[in-house]
């Protein structure tokens, strides 16, 4: 029987998996290989220039674009476990270079290859059952970059209630926002800390013991503030639960 | 009167503003509204529908005798004691003396009503139109007629003939807005004000109940 | 009124800390979200409809200068004093001017944002004349000397004691509560001041150019009798309020109810056109007509164009997670939430409005309700990125910046640096937690724990797994 050509994917682990989660980039190594993926890691890699862009920092997001733009050269997929990090570089990076025409269509062709993981997995790798072994009763959080900057809802909903061990259950308005919003975390702590409240309100009300979802700034918004008050759920990325058991090297 | 200037130097400003970009093309106007293909019995009960979740109360029968009776229920009900109507609307007299015993109700003129604590009264008037889709009725001040019983009475009796009704609003402006009277209103239902605390209220200003009445 | 934007951090502690405002702003806009989102549900056409609205939107803001022309003179034709004022002083004094020339005492008034951002009332009150706000939300405010707190329900923030109280303190009517009562106690006093008020003062939903019409879309019916009964009307408005044709209106009115509150319609839709005619029993004789510019123009050629295409509805204030959060007065001027983010620091200065822009997640909820499409995201980050521009950013943001840049220009950089914090962490770190962040970091560790830094990064475990490729570079 004739194999599939592997299909060439380039990695962007994203600089938050790389400080404080290298399991979300081993996770997403593991479940894009399972499916027929050749996947390469550019390590020259470093961030895609969100939190300077949306801060209004245009001039040292253009900097980081601009790197990753040439890290990422080339023909294969790009992908991302960050619905916030493949809505920068498909919507905001023409944004950034709409004054420098070679830029712009340098920035134009790389987002046409870029693809959040969930969103890759079905829309182009075809996958219908991540075969995955996680076991669990997840409740799933729809982060706004990945909802409303990529459209993306049903592909990580597909995924997830594909696993046989997985109860997946809705809460109330999934696509709330959670209140991280990057540097807004901090400029406006108080109201960002009552948005993430009232994110898990909702989330309590599921009784799930587990939440996901597709950007790890969500994820460490709503695991920060579960952490600190101690309630009984765990904030776990959404490609560790599509991944299932993964070795992570230590 | 206001100096041409002033006017003149605004209708500038803005068109220099605007030099250099390209206003949105007018696209061409999509096609009017053809008149909803619904048979008019269908219309009349879209209108019903629309117009009772809105809180108005509808009444329909094949000829007035046949519902004063629901009508004077209605309005006793309310409190009413005093009726007007315009005086040259025919149709209005008519149903307004015919009440009268149904109450009994007394007759005044608009006028009686245009002050601080008048009488309950109710305000019988020929409606002009009846809009399906928003279950609004159509009054307007087209060749001298008063506003007050949709405005000042405390229950608005609107007197459709079938012949009023249309599916759309972009019907009932087209019919208007070649010479627009000083007035055209929209009225859906009884004023309503959920101000304090969301709390829905019927009768803020406007009558605090509006009878659509058909007959042939 | 004067802004006080700035102030914006204070203004949402303040409303963060008042339970009577939390749940007051929670009720309504819980509400609202659902009843929107039903009648939208029910009405297949909506979208493209929504498409429709922005369509005829931007035609009209793309040839203003012509439609404002045509607005004015058929609106002339047809018996109205036009006036134009270029800025809020301009505007009070118009508006005094017209009081006294048509010799007011008293005007009922019915709601204008426009009237408000320019102070209209005390201008009519120095001039001699008793201004009466006669929307029962507006009208509550007045009496307690307050602002509205939301474009569709201005007096959300107060509960019935308040009312009850203010009712019986202001207008000697004994302690109720029932709302209803109150509706009715309000509904007296104000049926008076209609029957005896010189002018009503409206201000339009929009302006039908081809006609020179004034539409006004209400619930309560106040906007009907104050511009029904007395002698004078006063209309204000500013210019983007023009729509090209009376033909172009059920688009709107498609849009507007069910965006605002979830209704088909509201009660009353009024096309005023003109003055009395002659032969009508009721009616104005005077119909003033004042377009207030106040900035817009300026607006009208930039980058920002499109929020001008705004139709009040108050559906990006009802989504907004941090509107729910803060309420309207927080954002210190006359426009709250999302559209105000936009459309206050671009009418008062970026100076004073600078917190707003800053106030948001960019989560996009406003953007899928507008019922005009206004891309309110990619608007509030523009305005970032002017700030930054135009040096109103915090120095130590702009420094941290260049320091976040550099560190990413070189992965090498980034790694060293990752794995000096990685160790440190180790030793400081107990739990895998981090105990407290620096500088205005700390807003996140007050109240939320933040992960250690692994010891090592994921770029340095790939390595170490699959060991260095040329590919992998």
């Amino acid at each position: 029987m004739a194999q599939k050509p592997p299909i060439p994917v380039s990695l962007f682990f994203t600089c938050l998996a790389d400080t404080f989660f290298p399991r979300v980039g081993f996770a997403t190594v593991a479940v894009l290989e399972r499916f027929g993926a050749e996947v390469r890691v550019p390590l020259s890699q470093t961030c895609c220039g969100q939190p300077a862009f949306n801060s209004g920092n245009r001039k040292e997001a253009r900097k980081m674009a601009r790197k990753f733009l040439s890290v990422f050269a080339g023909n294969g997929y790009i992908v991302t476990p960050s619905g916030s990090c493949a809505a920068m570089v498909k919507n905001e990076y023409p944004a950034l270079f709409r004054d420098e025409p070679g830029m712009l269509s340098l920035a134009l062709l790389a987002g046409e290859r870029t693809y959040e993981l969930s969103q890759f997995l079905v829309e182009v790798l075809g996958v219908t059952d991540p075969l995955s072994s996680f076991r669990g009763k997840v409740t799933y959080h729809d982060s706004c970059h990945l909802r409303r900057g990529l459209g993306v809802t049903e592909a990580p909903r597909k995924l997830l209630r594909a696993i046989p061990g997985v109860t997946l259950v809705e809460m109330e308005e999934s696509d709330r926002c959670c209140g991280f919003g990057g540097i807004f975390s901090v400029k406006y702590p108080h109201i960002s800390c009552r948005m993430v409240d009232d994110k898990i309100e909702r989330i309590l009300a599921t009784g799930a013991p587990i939440v996901t979802s597709g950007d790890i700034g969500c994820l460490m918004n709503i695991g920060g503030m579960i952490s600190r008050c101690g309630y009984p759920v765990q904030a776990v990325h959404l490609a560790e639960i599509l991944a299932g058991d993964v070795e992570v090297p230590d | 009167m206001e100096p041409v200037d002033k006017k003149e130097e605004l209708i500038r400003r803005i068109a220099v503003a605007l030099r250099g970009h390209e206003g949105a093309k007018a696209a061409p106007r999509p096609p009017a509204g053809a008149a909803g293909t619904g048979a008019g019995a269908d219309r009349i009960s879209r209108f019903r529908e629309q117009f009772e979740e809105q809180g108005g109360n509808f009444l329909a029968g094949p000829s007035l005798e046949a519902l004063l009776p629901a009508l004077g229920e209605g309005l006793r009900l309310s409190g009413v004691t005093v009726l007007f109507f315009p005086p040259e609307d025919a149709d209005a007299r008519q149903v307004a003396e015919a009440l009268v015993p149904f109450g009994p109700f007394s007759l005044a003129s608009p006028a009686e009503v245009r002050q601080p604590s008048p009488p309950r009264s109710a305000g019988v008037q020929s409606a002009e139109f009846a809009i399906a889709e928003t279950g609004s009725i159509v009054q307007t001040s087209r060749g001298g007629k008063t506003l007050l019983p949709g405005l000042l009475a405390d229950v608005h009796v609107a007197l459709l003939s079938p012949a009023a009704f249309v599916d759309r609003m972009e019907e009932c402006l087209a019919a208007l807005a070649e010479d627009p009277p000083r007035n055209i209103s929209f009225l859906s239902g009884p004023s309503r004000s959920a101000d304090i605390e969301q709390t829905l209220t019927i009768g803020a200003h406007g009558p605090k109940k509006t009878i659509a009445v058909v007959f042939p | 009124m004067e802004p006080r934007a700035r102030s914006f951090y204070r203004n949402s502690e303040k409303a963060l800390a008042n339970a009577t405002l939390q749940s007051a702003i929670s009720r309504t806009t819980g509400k609202f979200v659902r009843t929107r989102a039903a009648s939208v549900d029910a009405f297949p056409g909506f979208e493209a409809v929504r498409h429709e609205g922005s369509r005829i939107k931007e035609e009209t803001l793309g040839r203003l200068d012509h439609y404002l022309a045509l607005f004015i003179a058929e609106a002339e034709k047809r018996g109205a004093a036009v006036h134009v004022a270029r800025d809020a002083a301009e505007a009070r004094e118009i508006a005094a001017g017209i009081a006294r020339q048509e010799g007011i005492t008293l005007a009922v008034k019915s709601k204008s944002m426009v009237a408000e951002e320019v102070d209209l009332n005390s201008a009519l009150e120095a001039a001699g004349v008793e201004v009466v706000e006669s929307d029962l939300g507006e009208f509550i405010i007045q009496l307690a000397g307050e602002p509205p707190s939301h474009l569709i329900a201005p007096a959300v923030h107060k509960t019935r004691e308040q009312v009850s109280r203010l009712f019986e303190q202001k207008l000697g009517e004994p302690y109720t509560e029932q709302i209803p009562e109150l509706v009715r106690i309000a509904r007296k006093h104000l049926r008076a001041k209609f029957l005896a008020a010189g002018m009503g003062i409206s201000g339009a939903n929009f302006l039908c150019a081809d006609t020179g019409s004034i539409a006004l879309v209400t619930n309560e019916g106040n906007g009907r009798m104050g511009t029904i009964l007395p002698r004078v009307h006063l209309a204000v408005a500013s210019i983007e309020k023009i729509i090209p044709r009376l033909a172009d209106l059920p688009v709107f009115l498609h849009l507007l109810p069910r965006s605002a509150t979830g209704q088909v319609i509201s009660t009353y839709v009024s096309v005023l056109t003109g003055t009395k005619r002659p032969g009508d029993p009721e009616g104005p004789e005077k119909l003033h007509i004042l377009l207030v510019d106040n900035g817009r123009t300026a607006i009208l050629q930039g980058k920002y164009r499109e929020i001008l295409k705004c139709i009040r509805s108050g559906a990006c204030l009802n989504i907004c997670p941090v509107y729910q959060s803060v309420g309207g007065h927080a954002y210190g001027w006359t426009y709250p939430g999302p559209m105000g983010s936009v459309l206050t620091p671009l009418l008062v200065g970026l100076a004073e409005g600078a917190p707003l822009p800053n106030a948001s997640t960019l989560c996009g909820a406003c953007a899928e309700v507008c019922p005009v499409e206004i891309p309110l995201p990619r608007l509030l980050l523009e305005l970032r990125s002017d700030e930054r521009d135009q040096g109103l950013k915090n120095p130590e943001e702009v420094l941290g910046m260049k320091a976040f840049a550099a560190v990413m220009s070189r992965a090498g950089i980034l790694e060293a640096l990752e794995r000096v914090i990685g160790v440190l962490c180790q030793i400081f770190c107990k739990e895998g937690k981090v105990p407290w962040l620096p500088l205005k970091f700390s807003g996140w560790t007050d109240k939320r724990d933040f992960p250690a830094p692994v010891p090592q990064p994921f770029r340095r475990l790939w390595k170490k797994q699959r060991g260095i490729r040329p590919w992998n570079r």
